[in-house]
């Protein structure tokens, strides 16, 4: 089941392979803002998300 | 009959749209050429996509806050009906690719994304299949969906931009 959610995160995980690729090229910090912008919403999107849901697949 | 008036609407509109895509005027333009009456069908595909995706989330809150077996049944219907579009929308895509960008599928981050949203709701089809239980499955299966959903609208409209 849990091999379910590896497609869910690939997001997660793009963002994170251009962001850290950019700091390993050493470029400045405001070049990857847009990255940074794009990991803090799919990171609110999917606490909310997992914290409204747990509930629901927890009461079974 | 009277009920079915708007189906009958539907293909007769649909068939004037297929009809004036592939014969009505269009306008050349540098490399696209004829393959522009794509726009008619790829790109409706993907909006036909996205609309029932949303109809299957909202039908999945509505199972999750009533417990109805029907909400669940629209809501996998919903999601078969999408794939559908989506394979279709892939399709189209690939063939009109082939010819302006002269590969079926250059690596490029929107491509990619879709073909990761595709896979996220054939992930939804399997665990639908592997649940026996028609409530767990239902449950696990609208919690699933409306996980899914936020985070294709981010794979398909933010990440390539």
């Amino acid at each position: 089941m849990a091999i379910l959610s590896f497609p869910v995160i690939i997001p997660l995980l793009i963002v994170l392979i251009k962001l850290s690729q950019n700091a390993m090229q050493g470029m400045d910090r405001a070049e990857s803002l847009n990255e940074i912008v794009v990991l803090i919403a799919i990171n609110i999107i999917t606490i909310t998300v997992s914290l409204l849901l747990f509930p629901y697949l927890w009461r079974d | 009959m009277r009920k079915s008036w708007w189906k009958i609407l539907a293909v007769v509109l649909i068939s004037l749209v297929i009809i004036a895509g592939l014969l009505g005027p269009v306008p050349a333009l540098f490399l696209l050429h004829e393959t522009i009456r794509n726009i008619y069908f790829h790109v409706p595909m993907w909006f036909a996509m996205l609309f029932l995706y949303t109809i299957s989330v909202i039908y999945s809150i509505k199972y999750l806050n009533t417990g109805k077996q029907e909400y669940d049944l629209m809501a996998v219907e919903a999601v078969n009906t999408g794939i559908t579009f989506c394979f279709m929308g892939l399709a189209t895509g690939m063939l009109w690719a082939n010819i302006t960008w002269g590969e079926a599928w250059p690596n490029d981050p929107k491509l990619n994304g879709s073909a990761i949203a595709t896979l996220m709701y054939l992930a939804y089809l399997v665990l639908r299949n592997a649940l026996e239980e028609e409530q767990k499955r239902a449950k696990i299966s609208a919690v699933y969906n409306i996980f899914a959903f936020p985070i294709m609208i981010v794979l398909l409209y933010i990440l390539p931009n």
